[in-house]
């Protein structure tokens, strides 16, 4: 698998375009450095009813054998999504980003587990520690330790 | 960026679009390529050999590694080598997808003679433009795929077990057959070298045809077509010109070498051996994957085209640095200042290689680095 890393992410980039799971699409990808997906929660949840979020990912060239770097980013017209698993600086607590990736997960996979984690959501309030957790977050999320908050949310 | 990528969905708009499924199964999960040097986990997963060593070679020390698809326990040494998956998978690509896919876009195209029965046509509206001329039997007769084109018919016998493949995403084209009966000379083409010949001969003359086009591509010195016998010869070929490195490399426990210590090991191995002691452990690391995964190949490769495997895999770390914490610049330069060693190393091994073995593996080497180019 040599160049295998931006073959692959070729490939998921192929799949997204062509066959895109509803709700998800890519926003921007020119290179294999960095792409910006956006997701909607498809069902009527009211809290993030009719809104658009924002993913970046950032690929090393271990991906897929390590985990991308993801995280919410706001921008014109476009929020970080409330919910207690997702800090105020766009970090999300998720155990697929950490210790629980596995290189057969894709963006698509990824993007689809957070939708759907918005989805289940029913509490419209950041994470106990957000204030502090933001003040002192290392720049990339895949320097934060999370300890996995249960999935019942 | 996208153009030259083999995938599963480029059967999809040919009136084959099943074999988007083999197509899907014939590929590893993890870098979604066709399988290079198939390893079967303990759990019945396959992977190629490489991605799955590098696999187990990321995960931390304190863990231990688990297979990527439903994460049981997986043992390095217990990798075995998946031999039927690898001789399909190089006779798929070795020209077999490419001849079929050709054949499957041409079918597309030309769809005069195609028929049609209403019922069908109403079950797969959005398949029926592309698709019209190719309906797969599912009666009791070998399941056969039929091409017709403006000019000829060609009849593909894919296998009689077809229907244990789980069907395509994509709306098929199930249910009804086209008769061979309007053929003109009852004659069709081989979808490799295109000589007409008949549908039976056509079964039997793909494999040799394949094999020859592959021996003489390689313009290596292999056996003439004395030793056709099943095995395919496109995997055998260079046994007796393989390179004489077998030998598994053990794995190192870098925490209890010291930095010139495992700097030696690495002088050992003729691979650079410079910066500091991550480095050192990143590149040992990773030759050692790329060493064994050799090893798993049928034809290995010279060790010329490791050493280049290494260069491009540091070349990449270098373009695409985990975290941000060096300016990329920075590493830029670092990677100009240490590509001539690589450049020694290769052309040394290259010295040192017989004349013979080299040959095989540099023609191999090139078509990886062509659709390697292609992929970007
Ligand atoms: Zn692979
Ligand atoms: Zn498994
Ligand atoms: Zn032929």
């Amino acid at each position: 698998m040599i160049g295998g890393f931006t073959k692959r992410l070729g490939r998921e980039l192929n799949d997204l375009k062509n066959n895109p799971a509803v709700g998800i699409s890519v926003f921007q990808a020119n290179d294999f450095r960095i792409w910006l997906i956006d997701i909607k929660v498809m069902d009527d949840n009211p809290i993030y009813a009719g809104k658009t979020f924002r993913l970046q990912f950032r690929f090393a060239s271990s991906y897929p054998i390590e985990a991308p770097e993801v995280q919410f980013v706001a921008s014109y017209g476009i929020e970080i999504p409330v919910h207690p698993h997702i800090y105020s600086n766009g970090h999300i607590c998720l155990d697929v980003l950490g210790s629980g990736w596995s290189p057969v997960q894709t963006v698509a996979s990824v993007a689809m587990s957070i939708q759907s984690m918005l989805a289940g959501n029913d509490r419209n309030e950041r994470p106990p520690d957000d204030a502090r957790y933001v003040a002192h977050a290392p720049i990339s999320p895949k320097n934060t330790r999370f300890v996995y908050h249960d999935d019942t949310v | 960026m996208d153009a030259d990528i083999t995938d599963p969905s480029d059967w999809l708009s040919t009136p084959l679009s099943s074999l988007s499924t083999l197509d899907a199964l014939l590929r590893c999960r993890i870098c979604r390529d066709l399988y290079t040097a198939p390893m079967v986990t303990e759990c019945a997963h396959s992977f190629c050999s490489l991605c799955i060593r590098k696999c187990i070679a990321a995960t931390p020390a304190s863990e231990h590694p688990c297979c990527p698809i439903c994460r049981a326990a997986v043992t390095e040494v217990k990798l075995r080598r998946n031999q039927v998956v690898e001789e399909v998978v190089g006779w798929f690509r070795a020209g077999a997808r490419e001849g079929l896919l050709s054949v499957a876009r041409e079918g597309g195209k030309g769809r005069k003679r195609a028929r049609v029965d209403d019922q069908d046509e109403k079950r797969s509206e959005a398949a029926s433009s592309a698709a019209a001329e190719v309906r797969r039997s599912t009666r009791a007769r070998p399941t056969a795929y039929v091409v017709s084109t403006s000019s000829s018919t060609s009849l593909l016998t894919i296998t009689s077990s077809y229907q244990e493949i789980p069907p395509s995403p994509e709306p098929t084209t199930d249910g009804a057959y086209v008769n061979l009966d309007d053929d003109d000379d009852g004659l069709v083409p081989c979808p490799v070298c295109d000589k007409r010949m008949t549908v039976k001969q056509v079964t039997r003359h793909i494999d040799s045809c394949l094999s020859l086009k592959a021996n003489t591509s390689s313009s290596s010195s292999t056996t003439p077509s004395s030793s056709t016998s099943t095995k395919p010869k496109t995997l055998l070929a260079s046994s007796s010109t393989t390179p004489p490195h077998q030998k598994r490399l053990p794995k190192i426990q870098y925490s209890m070498l010291s930095e010139p210590k495992l700097r030696q090991k690495l002088q050992d191995l003729k691979i650079p051996s410079h910066g500091n002691k991550q480095a050192l452990q990143a590149r040992h690391s990773e030759w050692v994957s790329i060493w064994n995964a050799n090893v798993d190949r049928s034809v290995p490769r010279a060790k010329t085209q490791l050493l280049r495997e290494l260069a491009a895999w540091e070349e990449s770390l270098d373009r695409f640095p985990a975290g941000s914490r060096v300016s990329a610049e920075g590493l830029e330069e670092w990677g100009v200042k240490h590509k001539g060693d690589f450049r020694e190393l290769i052309a040394q091994a290259r010295r040192n290689l017989p004349k013979r073995a080299e040959a095989k593996a540099e023609v191999e080497g090139e078509a990886e680095l062509e659709s390697d180019k292609a992929a970007e």
